[in-house]
């Protein structure tokens, strides 16, 4: 028998969403999900089935989505509002700004089909930008995860305690499994997934390419470099203690399936570049354009995120 | 955190008791009897000449500071009459959770909010006194969340109040509330395409509790709505949309007060017909209006129509 957290590794993230959902309604009556016409994908008939209520359906209308999302949240309710990623981001960015921004409304936004999952239907579908759109909203919290168990217990830490929130869910494999011991990610704490003694070279990844990273750290040590590698599950608000402790490194190189401005890259760029004792910094992510509609495991490895173009480099940045 | 909404008072008691269905068909049980036992259309009208007063003394205390004077001034008779005698404020003996909510979707309006929610208790003189800019302002020219004051959405961006009541209204319904949300829009507003999105929800989901009050000033930033984007005939764009709509003369107090206590269980727009500027004669129907300093001249001019109004109202009371 597998384990639980084998098991839930092993379906789309998407399946994983609708069992959390049904997880949790059955013992939270507050429980809302408000969805613009991307709720049959979400598996959300048992949860349907235990609270038909939770279920708010607005139709292909993500303004309204924000707006009416906001509403239940402040009259006390446990709402998520889930979509593709860049269409309850960018696409509602002034509605996500008052409504949860000025407003302060505990609605947890769920971005699916993020980085470039979608890629096969072109630049309308990559969601590239979303993380800088959300992580400049004062006031939210943007966590990514890396896995399915991560997922789950993050979607059940913020329906338990709801917040502004932005949840970035972007899945290229369905086997990947980082947290098969079921660590329960703390929200705004990152986690150092492997350590060598007098680490010369930090990957700090986030989202599923932590995976890649952790591929990467095998090559590289293979290639005599001292590897840490860090997940950074949420990136605002940034766990800088983590990023404090790099301090006399040579080199933190980040990873993201976002574009390599203004997202977690960026984010980690930012808080380093103000410190003495800093490492240097490359920051890995997607091209600034708008790319051909592709595979997504094509559009990565163009994009030097698998596993052999996060190493190679790295250690051209080392000069080896 | 546990939220409760249970009721109080045995009267609402029994309606809570009804199906979400039943309360929206029925309406509140005690809603028209309030509504005879609240102010009178005369009390009313001098209610909306106060809030036009000091809309311009807003202005006046800060001359170099452009006020959207014009949309505030329209809509002195939609505030006076929600906030005097429609709405359940909770400032009463209606349990805080089972208040109305109110929703200034227009929050450039927010001049006339004010002085409506100084009368309805939910603001208090010291809050006015904090001035309207800096962080400890409560007031201002855009409104900002605080619903202990009965300010319900922040303010400024347009198109957002309509899928925020419908939200509210909903939320109502799933705590069988006997809530009712009304919503003040602009004509000009709704050619925002958020506005149509939550008209489709609010109509499809039968939202009975929701109330929309279109001030139909006629006018925007750019010019007379009809030239800048024909809005057309409102009354017919919401009822394809599923609404019940009304037209009424937006500063006739008591039509507007009669046409908000009609019940269905389709959520209602009433298209209150204004003139934006009103009771200014120099701002009346001029765009220039829509924000502009007050100065001293202009001041008391406003002073003395105002003044000269309030006695139209008292002698035809006589």
């Amino acid at each position: 028998m597998p384990s639980e957290e084998l098991r839930l590794c092993g379906l789309d993230a998407k399946q994983v969403f609708g069992e959390t959902m049904a997880l949790i309604a059955g013992r939270d009556e507050l429980l809302s999900v408000v969805v613009s016409d991307y709720g049959r994908r979400l598996n959300l008939d048992e949860m349907r089935e235990i609270l038909p209520q939770a279920f708010v359906q607005v139709g292909i209308a993500e303004q309204s989505q924000v707006e009416v999302a906001a509403a239940l949240a402040n009259e006390g309710f446990h709402v998520l509002a889930p979509s593709y990623a860049t269409f309850i981001t960018s696409r509602v960015l002034d509605q996500v700004r008052v409504m949860l921004g000025m407003m302060e409304s505990p609605v947890v936004l769920v971005g699916l089909s993020a980085g470039c999952e979608s890629a096969s239907l072109g630049a309308s579908h990559m969601a590239l930008e979303d993380l800088a759109c959300m992580r400049t909203i004062p006031g939210m919290t943007v966590v990514c995860p890396a896995d399915n168990v991560e997922l789950s217990s993050i979607l059940q830490e913020l329906a338990a305690n709801p917040r502004p929130a932005y949840v970035r869910i972007s899945q290229y494999e369905t086997d990947a499994c980082i947290h098969a011991r079921g660590q329960h990610t703390e929200i705004g704490k990152a986690e150092v997934l492997r350590d060598t003694p007098d680490a010369e070279v930090a990957l700090l990844a986030t989202g599923p390419l932590t995976s890649e990273a952790l591929r990467a750290a095998t090559k590289l040590t293979r290639e005599g470099v001292r590897v840490r590698v860090v997940e950074f599950a949420t990136i605002k608000p940034l766990d800088t203690n983590a990023l404090d402790a790099l301090a006399g490194m040579r080199l933190a190189v980040t990873v993201e399936d976002h574009c390599i401005n203004g997202g977690f890259g960026s984010s980690v760029a930012e808080y380093l570049s103000e410190r003495d004792d800093s490492p240097r910094v490359l920051r890995l992510g997607m091209p600034d354009v708008y790319l051909a509609a592709d595979t997504p495991a094509k559009t990565l490895a163009r994009a030097g995120l698998d596993a052999n173009g996060i190493a190679s480099a790295t250690l051209a940045r080392l000069g080896r | 955190m546990p939220v409760s909404w249970h009721c109080h008072g045995s009267v609402r008691g029994r309606a809570l008791a009804a199906t979400a269905s039943e309360i929206t068909q029925s309406g509140r049980a005690d809603g028209v009897a309030r509504i005879g036992a609240g102010l009178s259309s005369t009390e009313l009208a001098l209610r909306a000449i106060d809030i036009r007063r000091q809309v311009i003394e807003f202005a006046h205390a800060h001359p170099d500071t452009p006020f959207h004077l014009g949309g505030s001034l329209s809509c002195a008779e939609i505030m006076a009459v929600l906030l005097g005698t429609i709405m359940h404020t909770g400032a009463g003996d209606v349990p805080w959770e089972e208040r109305d909510r109110l929703v200034l979707s227009k929050g450039h309006a927010s001049l006339a909010l004010w002085p409506a929610l100084l009368q309805a208790g939910l603001l208090s003189k010291e809050d006015f006194d904090r001035g309207m800019f800096g962080p400890e302002a409560v007031i201002g020219k855009q409104p900002r969340r605080d619903t202990s004051r009965g300010i319900e959405l922040s303010g400024g961006s347009l198109g957002m109040g309509l899928g925020y009541a419908a939200g509210l209204a909903l939320a109502a319904r799933r705590k069988n509330l006997p809530s009712r949300i009304y919503c003040v829009m602009g004509d000009g507003e709704c050619d925002e395409g958020s506005v149509w999105e939550a008209a489709s929800f609010a109509g499809h989901n039968r939202l009975g509790s929701l109330m929309v009050i279109i001030d139909a000033n006629g006018l925007q930033l750019d010019g007379p709505t009809s030239q800048v984007l024909d809005s057309g005939p409102l009354t017919g764009k919401f009822a394809a949309f599923g609404f019940d709509v009304q037209q009424v003369d937006g500063h006739d107090v008591a039509a507007l007060a009669n046409v908000l206590t009609t019940r269905s269980d389709r959520p209602l727009v009433v298209v209150a017909h204004t003139v934006k500027g009103k009771g200014l004669s120099f701002a009346e129907n001029d765009v220039k209006w829509h924000d502009r300093c007050l100065d001293e001249d202009g001041y008391s001019r406003a002073v003395a129509e105002l003044e000269a109004a309030r006695k139209e109202v008292l002698d035809r009371a006589e």
